[in-house]
């Protein structure tokens, strides 16, 4: 539901310009297993930036977070409403945006405003396997892999483009992208493989 | 000291129980060495688990307070602002270290940045870089000489901000408590490798630590446990037992066992010495007994006890009565004579041994009965028995000093006093007229005769013969001397002792040529001719002079030495013929043969063997009397010899007993008249006849006549008349040595003389 509402928000801005392509991206481990919810973003040329979004959504239910990884563009808003029948103490010590939202009960909702560029890692203080991460973009192009580590953007404007490709549970540094120049052509499609290597998340509460 | 019964059990005892202990001391040794040192590894053991149980709780308890100090909100926004503000973080750190008491604290953050308030040694690389990445890590670590127990746990916020290390140092404290929890005194140390070594970190013994601390296997038992690290450090816990410690309850064991052992074999020896001389008193009563029956005493031995010991002593008892009575029996039958039941020789010497003693003046009697084996050839023997023993009681009557004994068959013996010889002899004459009344025997009135030879008892310059013997001695020469009585007459007796020794010294005269021969004429006294000697030997002693004839020659006789002599003088006879011979006076030489010799085979096959030698140039002079013995066999011998050429001649004719009939049967060539028909011939007109009777006689039987012994020229005459055929004796030469008569043959002084007389 969530890809949708991202495809139709980049397409709005896709058919305004009327020239486009689309960017199809697989992303897998090195083994070749399809990697889900890597970030992969399309730059676009040095004047255009991200159309604000209208409304993004981290919802916490079943004392978890949906969906585990956000894309959202500089300066947006994202809402944390409590679907569960709990209360939740939503935080983030993240340098991109700290922020902390004290317990706060079913049915509320609570909203943050990320203007840095960077990854927001946002925890639960009561209920530590509760883990998400958004990902805050200047790109114009963004969106995450499904679970067959597949990331389709359409109505990407030709040019030359660098493709990143991102993933909270990466192996080697946090912060870095695997980066890729690729050019995009009116009417046309490419697809690019990307190969990521995935730790297994750490758990503070593994029986060692 | 071995050799006594008690010494040898009380040491057999006490060596076997000795021996009983040290095999029990050998068997259990082993096995409670064995037993201490498995029992000393198993609380090893168990105290390695229990360090292993203490690691896991101490584990998990750090981990449980790192855990919850990293899921603390407050210490989390801490962390995460570390980067920007450390001094925040660092403070949150050490409330953290108190909070939970570790000894050291670490964060390490994504950037391999490293915040702790505890120590200022640095995390190594490798472990820097697993902290970096969050991975959880537990285990050993060493830092700076010390080991730790740690556990590291990542900071999540929710995503990964940094790895927290806490971790509680393994010191000499811990493994004192470690080494407290066994009942036995174990020694705990922590070891570290640093380059190739191993390091001592902590010890649980008072000594300071540090040093290094290996343990050889031969002092101690030692269990190592390798200890997880998370470092890649090499720890190990080395968990060790003295061997001394492990073996000290064995030890006083053994000594315990030593010390019941010496004081069970002291009781046990003491027992057994007791017990031995229970056994071997009566042993040594027995003993006792047995030297004193060796001495004649036969006394019982007391019995105390009914055990083996002590039936063994009635048993010796028995036995001791039996061998008394056998020893009385066979003491009066070796001291008794079994025919007559009156004392033997034996008896009667002891008795006059002990005569003696009290008095001087004892003699000794030898009373034998006359024609004994006639008397009991006619009235049997049990019947002469009778009459011995009736004898032996009348000369009981006597007042004699010992019992009448019986001395041999016909001899009773008796001792009496008398102060002289005349008084013994007067005694003794009484003595046997009461003796010689009649004897009743078998209800036969007996007529005996006796005779008694007596001697002094202790005579002076009597030893050799003791008066028992000279006694006998006595009695045969009465016998002799046909008298009644008689005392020893040792004159008479000569010296039989020296006689024996004769013999020895004749043989070794024979081989030396001490003895010769001597040479005696024959004179025809028809022709006035000399035709043949008579050799005699003759034995000139170094030491007693010239030895009669008669004194040796019987004795070889008795002797067997016979031969030898015999022999000697054959060959000799045969030698001096041929040097008469050859000196051109061929004659024959007449040789006396003993009667011994004849019938003797051994002298035929002599007489054989030198029968082609010259010896029947020579004449065998043979008694008459000689031939008695066994004439049959004479007889023919001397036929036999007759034969083979050598002429008999029949010696010391008239002498002895004559018998007609065997002078007949004689092969005798020459019959030499006895010297005792001459004496006193020229006076005798009787004894003249008598001569000529045997001289008629020897022509008639076919024999020249010999007469030897004259002495004077009226014998001479008379025979010459008579017709006697030849002469010989002192008046025509005495015996004289082989050259002397070669020399006396040759001169014709004394051949003419007696030619002269012989025709006269």
């Amino acid at each position: 539901m969530l890809k949708a509402l991202l495809a139709a928000l980049f397409s709005l801005s896709a058919s305004a310009t009327a020239l486009a392509g689309t960017v199809r991206v697989e992303v897998r481990t090195p083994s070749g297993e399809p990697v889900a919810n890597a970030v992969v973003t399309v730059s676009g040329p040095a004047s255009s930036s991200l159309t604000p979004p209208r409304k993004l959504v981290i919802e916490q239910k079943n004392l978890q977070f949906y969906p585990f990884v956000l894309v959202a563009p500089r300066g947006a808003s994202v809402a944390f409403p409590n679907l569960d029948q709990t209360r939740h103490h939503v935080y983030s010590f993240s340098a991109a945006g700290p922020f902390e939202l004290k317990l706060y009960g079913s049915g509320e909702t609570r909203s943050v405003r990320f203007d840095k560029v960077g990854t927001v890692a946002v925890g639960c203080n009561i209920h530590d396997q509760m883990s998400a991460f958004i990902r805050v973009t200047d790109a114009p192009w963004a969106t995450v892999t499904d679970a067959a580590g597949v990331a389709i953007i359409p109505d990407v404007e030709p040019g030359q483009r660098i493709i990143e490709v991102w993933h909270p549970h990466q192996r080697g540094s946090q912060e870095a992208t695997l980066e890729r120049n690729v050019t995009v052509r009116d009417r046309a499609g490419i697809t690019q493989s990307f190969e990521l290597a995935i730790r297994k998340p750490l758990d503070i509460h593994s029986p060692y | 000291m071995f050799w006594r019964l008690r010494t040898r059990l009380t040491l057999l005892y006490g060596g076997l129980f000795g021996l009983v202990l040290a095999c029990i001391a050998a068997f259990l040794y082993p096995l409670v060495s064995a037993e201490a040192l498995k029992s000393a590894r198993g609380q090893l053991e168990a105290t390695s688990k229990a360090f292993e149980r203490i690691e896991t709780l101490q584990i998990s308890q750090l981990r449980e307070n790192a855990r919850i100090s990293a899921t603390d909100f407050g210490f989390r926004s801490a962390v995460a602002m570390a980067p920007s503000d450390p001094v925040t973080a660092r403070t949150a750190l050490a409330n953290l270290h108190r909070r939970i008491g570790a000894d050291i604290v670490y964060l390490v953050l994504p950037d391999g940045a490293v915040v702790s308030e505890t120590t200022a040694i640095g995390l190594s690389r490798e472990l820097l870089d697993q902290l970096m990445s969050g991975e959880v890590e537990q285990g050993a670590l060493v830092l700076d000489r010390s080991a730790y127990r740690a556990v590291a746990t990542p900071v999540l916020a929710p995503d990964f901000i940094g790895s927290l290390l806490v971790g509680a140092r393994l010191d000499d404290a811990q493994m004192r408590s470690l080494a407290s929890l066994t009942a036995i005194p174990i020694e705990a140390e922590l070891l570290v490798r640093k380059g190739g070594d191993w390091m001592l970190t902590a010890r649980s013994s008072e000594k300071t630590s540090g040093d290094d601390a290996s343990v050889s296997a031969d002092e101690a038992i030692v269990e190592d446990r390798l200890i997880a690290s998370m470092d890649g450090n090499d720890i190990r816990l080395q968990l060790s037992f003295s061997m001394e410690a492990a073996l000290a309850p064995m030890r006083s064991l053994l000594g315990i066992l030593l010390g019941t052992g010496l004081v069970g074999l002291a009781i046990l020896g003491i027992a057994a010495w007791f017990l031995a001389r229970s056994i071997t008193r009566p042993l040594a009563a027995l003993e006792a007994a047995t030297r004193r029956i060796e001495d004649g005493d036969y006394s019982p031995v007391r019995v105390e006890s009914r055990d083996e010991v002590g039936r063994l002593a009635s048993s010796f008892n028995m036995m001791v009565n039996a061998i008394e009575e056998r020893t009385r029996t066979i003491t009066y039958q070796a001291l008794h004579d079994r025919e007559t039941d009156l004392p033997n020789r034996e008896h009667f010497e002891r008795t006059l041994h002990e005569a003696a003693v009290e008095t001087g003046h004892i003699y000794v009697a030898a009373i034998g009965i006359d024609r004994y084996s006639q008397i009991r050839d006619a009235i049997g023997y049990h019947n002469a028995a009778a009459l011995v023993t009736a004898l032996g009681g009348r000369l009981r009557g006597h007042d004699a000093l010992a019992s009448p004994a019986r001395l041999s068959g016909a001899i009773l013996g008796i001792a009496f006093a008398a102060r002289s010889e005349a008084e013994a002899t007067l005694w003794l004459g009484e003595t046997l007229r009461a003796l010689e009344m009649p004897v009743e025997v078998a209800s036969q009135s007996i007529d005996i005769i006796a005779k008694a030879g007596f001697a002094r008892l202790s005579e002076p310059g009597a030893s050799g013969h003791n008066a028992i013997d000279r006694a006998c001695i006595a009695l045969d020469q009465v016998r002799k001397s046909h008298r009644k009585v008689a005392t020893f007459d040792s004159e008479v007796y000569g010296d039989p002792v020296a006689n024996l020794s004769l013999m020895g010294d004749m043989l070794r005269a024979l081989a030396r040529g001490d003895i010769y021969l001597a040479h005696q004429p024959k004179l025809n006294l028809r022709t006035g001719e000399f035709e043949g000697t008579e050799a005699l030997v003759r034995w000139p002693h170094a030491e007693r002079g010239m030895i009669r004839p008669d004194v040796f020659v019987p004795m070889a006789e008795e002797t067997g030495r016979i031969r030898e002599l015999t022999e000697w003088v054959l060959a000799q006879a045969v030698k001096d013929q041929a040097t008469l011979a050859a000196a051109g006076l061929p004659m024959r030489v007449s040789v006396n043969i003993s009667g011994r010799l004849l019938g003797d085979p051994w002298f035929e096959q002599m007489v054989d063997r030198l029968a082609g030698k010259g010896l029947d140039a020579l004449c065998f002079e043979i008694t008459e009397t000689a031939v008695m013995n066994d004439p049959e066999r004479a007889m023919t011998q001397l036929r036999h010899f007759a034969d083979r050429g050598i002429p008999i001649s029949i010696d010391d004719y008239g002498a002895g007993l004559s018998s007609l009939a065997y002078l007949k049967m004689m092969p005798a060539r020459e019959l030499k008249i006895d010297r005792g028909l001459l004496a006193g011939l020229a006076a005798n007109a009787r004894d003249s006849f008598l001569l000529r009777s045997t001289i008629d006689l020897g022509h008639g039987l076919g024999m020249k006549v010999v007469a030897e012994g004259v002495e004077d020229n009226a014998t001479l005459a008379i025979l010459q008349g008579l017709g006697c055929d030849m002469a010989q004796g002192y008046l025509i030469s005495r015996p004289v040595t082989l050259p002397d008569l070669i020399r006396f043959l040759k001169s014709d002084l004394p051949r003419a003389d007696l030619k002269l007389r012989a025709s006269s």
